[in-house]
């Protein structure tokens, strides 16, 4: 949920995410408009599905992938909720991207990126059997980069940041924009 | 002027501060998620510099919808004690809630308080438990499993540009938890002086984003004593409910749910004065001319309902639903009973147009089937019909200036084979200063169609000897087949306030025309054996109905927390101008001018709260009976055992062992509401 305030040119934005009170008449949170209101929040699951979406623009697959319609693969369990109807009817650089649940670990080669949510037990598996694959897996769970994962969304404070592991977008044969990756708070590079 | 990059976000925020369609929310029509933002079309650059600590909604958010409305939580009716909706209702403020006997009430928003009040639309998951009968709400059939409850919203003020017809003082949705929510085993049950039972509910994740739960629950409720006697009046009541409920998402898009229950029970009633017949429905020569018979009635019914909800991108959602209702009830001391099947199906479409408007509209169709049993005692001219209703609602809710100012218009037309077209508009205005405060206004025309007893009746009501005359009489209660809606034209001032972080405040102000109001008038026949005098329905009522509602809430520390609520309400309903004193207006007064409320919840230990709940009620008088104003105290101690387990010892109506809150109305006698004491557990699992 998301409220904007515009004061003086500045938005600030507040979020009650708790799915508990989804729907619930009143469940409008207070927006502190105070002109020093420079943080501006909204849900976060919220925030790591507009971040999906973004790094699909950013993302080159080779020609061996499905070059019709993107693909984004979601391991459950994940927390992305309702706020994956945000994907809905969207297109990458005029591809349909389509949202796929619960895909068999043994079809995610047809993915062309995987979400893997924090709470999945043994989320190094993914990464491992993908090697290789043009996949690129994400996750939010914390040393995912660690565990072969290529994009790992990592929390900084109350903002949401991303780290990459090019080594493993190299050997994938994806191509990460450098738009994107100079904004990575950090390239783990294979040692 | 707000960036680009942002403008996306513009529609969230609208979706947020839905109003009236939001009001349609949850279980009505609208889907039950909220319009999500999205966020796609930021950078990543903006995306990261996003705040993502999650804000829990508290007591102190302002809310911004132009209604009275007021949202009962799962906790709060869990912290009341309360074990059927009526008594979890009681805590909402400006609602009048009078129990009749051991398992009837009277519940109403804004005067016009009967057991029959037919001003309040009450739903249950989106579908209506309104009774084309008398148009009002067999409360004792209701009840669910009270832990099943996620919410109860009630909307204080008319509802009908968007519920249609009947939904004229006010809105009660009970919504249900769905069934991921229900995951585990709950068991509840409660025992004590006045009432015991018990449910019992299951949830199962079936895998593949489809989940079931099912839930059974019964209860018993003990008699009580009615005013001029000690004896048991024999006014026990008990219901049991068995029910499901299905959900699957079969994408992110689509998702289909499917719910049930049926129920049976008997809500019996004190002894009630009913005349002795002869054939032909002529009084009887001699006395006795009337006899005592206890009122029992027992009840039974089934629902069934289905609800598919689809998302077209993030702005864009159609929810189509059918339900199938059906209940009976049969009145041995009338030798009578009825059928009532209600088939409803509609379409509701709501469409995020552009950072301006969002767009609600919908078309419905419901066939109401009465199948009523006469007997000499009571009869109705058309005892098998069929009601086709059509319908169809538009709104537009415009924000004029985002983040000020809001305007929803909008209006529901209606078609019934009674009165035909009926118009139902509705403008809301408001104004958000800042964020601390907001003001709002609405003005709207409501109407109630005429209810097939006052269509098709034919009750006798009395036989009594004429003092010095060798006859009888007999009075009864005619139906008139040319009945009109009533209608009603409100206008409602309203402000919310955030007077200190932990201190918001609520004020509620209406006035509301009424005309070709349901009345009754009498006229006698000229006298043959006996004298006949009738009381015919009729649409000669006018009036107004004025007052307020003002509430509190204060979290005082962080483990107490104070509401309190006080709210007036006042009427100049009559028989319109140049109309013959033998008139009377149906249901006129009947509310108790003043109502208050102070509600202490404690967090004594991590594991013990204790809940207090002082209530005072005015006076209350009705067409038939006086009853004392009271004020009553109701308490909860609470202790978490951890696992789940929750063990309370609850204790009503404490401050006398007993008074009376409503008086004896047609079919019913009024009956004492004793002080009680009951123990409940609570183990989820």
């Amino acid at each position: 949920m998301l409220r904007t305030v515009q004061r003086g040119g500045e938005l600030c934005r507040k979020a009650a995410a708790s799915k508990r009170w989804a729907g619930a008449l009143l469940a409008l949170p207070l927006i502190f408009a105070h002109p020093a209101c420079a943080a501006e929040t909204a849900n976060e699951a919220a925030v790591k599905v507009a971040f999906l979406y973004n790094f699909f623009k950013f993302i080159e697959w080779p020609e061996s992938a499905n070059q019709s319609k993107f693909n984004l693969c979601l391991v459950t369990p994940h927390d992305l909720g309702d706020n994956l109807l945000a994907l809905e009817g969207k297109t990458v650089n005029g591809k349909p991207l389509a949202v796929l649940q619960d895909v068999p670990a043994k079809d995610l080669k047809t993915c062309h990126l995987v979400f893997i949510g924090k709470s999945t037990a043994n989320a190094g598996d993914i990464p491992r059997d993908l090697k290789g694959v043009p996949v690129v897996t994400v996750s939010d769970k914390p040393g995912f980069l660690q565990q072969n994962g290529t994009i790992g969304l990592v929390q900084d404070g109350n903002r949401l940041n991303f780290e990459v592991n090019l080594d493993n977008a190299n050997a994938a044969n994806v191509r990460i924009s450098a738009q994107l990756l100079k904004l990575a708070r950090n390239l783990n590079l294979n040692k | 002027m707000v960036t680009k990059a942002y403008r996306p976000l513009i529609p969230a925020t609208l979706a947020l501060a839905l109003a009236g369609a939001r009001l349609a929310h949850a279980a009505n029509q609208v889907p039950e998620d909220e319009n999500l933002p999205d966020l796609t079309a930021l950078s990543v650059e903006q995306l990261m510099n996003l705040d993502v600590t999650s804000v829990m909604k508290t007591s102190t958010d302002v809310s911004h919808v132009p209604a009275a409305i007021y949202v009962l939580s799962n906790e709060e009716i869990r912290r009341s004690g309360a074990t059927t909706i009526p008594e979890a209702l009681r805590v909402v403020p400006g609602l009048n809630v009078a129990k009749v006997d051991g398992n009837k009430w009277a519940v109403s928003v804004r005067g016009f308080n009967t057991q029959f009040a037919n001003k309040l639309l009450v739903l249950v998951d989106g579908r209506s438990v309104y009774n084309p009968l008398f148009s009002g709400v067999w409360w004792d059939q209701q009840d669910v499993l009270m832990e099943d409850i996620d919410r109860i919203e009630v909307i204080r003020g008319p509802g009908a540009s968007l519920w249609g017809a009947n939904a004229v003082n006010g809105v009660i949705n009970i919504v249900t938890k769905n069934a991921k929510d229900s995951q585990g085993t709950l068991l509840s049950g409660q025992v004590g002086t006045q009432r015991h039972g018990g449910g019992v509910r299951y949830g199962a994740d079936l895998g593949d984003d489809a989940y079931l739960k099912v839930y059974a629950r019964h209860s018993d409720y003990g008699d009580s004593r009615t005013r001029d006697s000690a004896n048991p009046a024999g006014d026990e009541g008990d219901m049991s409910k068995a029910g499901f409920r299905y959900d699957k998402a079969f994408d992110i898009a689509n998702k289909l749910s499917i719910q049930g229950d049926a129920f049976i029970g008997d809500s019996n009633g004190a002894p009630v004065d009913f005349p002795n017949l002869a054939a032909n429905l002529t009084p009887v020569a001699a006395p006795p001319y009337s006899r005592a018979l206890p009122a029992d009635q027992q009840f039974s019914g089934h629902s069934l309902q289905g609800r598919w909800e689809h998302h077209q991108g993030a702005d864009s959602t159609t929810v189509v639903r059918m339900y199938w209702d059906r209940h009976s009830r049969k009145s041995p001391f009338l030798n009578s009973r009825y059928q009532i099947d209600s088939f409803d199906l509609d379409f509701q479409h709501n469409y995020q147009l552009d950072e301006r408007h969002l767009l609600l509209w919908g078309t419905g169709l419901r066939f109401n089937i009465n199948q009523f049993e006469n007997s000499p005692q009571i009869s109705m001219s058309a005892p098998q019909r069929t009601d086709r209703i059509y319908s169809f609602f538009a709104q537009d809710e415009i924000s004029l200036v985002p983040e000020r100012w809001r305007l929803t218009l909008g209006g529901k037309v209606e078609h019934n084979p009674v009165t035909e077209f009926e118009v139902q508009p509705n403008a809301r205005l408001l104004w958000t200063p800042n964020e601390h405060h907001s003001f709002w206004a609405s003005v709207s025309r409501s109407v109630r169609t005429p209810n097939w007893v006052e269509q098709n009746i034919s009750y006798s009501l009395s036989v009594q000897p004429i003092p010095g005359l060798p006859i009888p009489q007999i009075t009864g209660l005619v139906g008139n087949s040319n009945m009109a809606a009533e209608k009603m034209l409100g206008f409602e001032l309203g402000w919310r306030g955030q007077l200190l972080p932990q201190l918001s405040a609520d004020i509620a102000l209406y006035h509301y025309n009424y005309d070709d109001l349901s009345s009754n008038t009498i006229s006698v026949l000229p006298p043959a054996s006996y004298l006949l005098i009738k009381s015919t329905t009729g649409n000669l009522g006018i009036g107004q109905v004025y007052g307020g509602e003002f509430s509190l809430d204060w979290q005082v520390t962080d483990t107490w927390k104070l509401k309190a609520n006080y709210s007036y309400e006042e009427d100049r309903i009559r028989p319109g101008n140049a109309t013959p004193a033998n008139v009377f207006v149906n249901d006129g007064g009947s509310y108790p001018a003043h109502k208050a409320m102070l509600w202490s919840m404690y967090q004594l230990t991590p594991q013990l709260k204790l809940d207090m709940n002082w209530r005072f009620v005015s006076s209350t008088v009705t067409n038939l009976s006086f009853t004392q104003g009271y004020h009553d105290l109701d308490a909860r101690l609470a202790w978490d055992l951890g696992a789940g387990l929750e063990l309370a010892l609850v204790g009503r109506n404490l401050l006398d062992s007993y008074h009376f809150e409503y008086g004896s109305d047609l079919f019913s006698t009024a009956t004492a509401v004793q002080r009680e004491v009951y123990g409940t557990l609570r183990w989820h699992f």
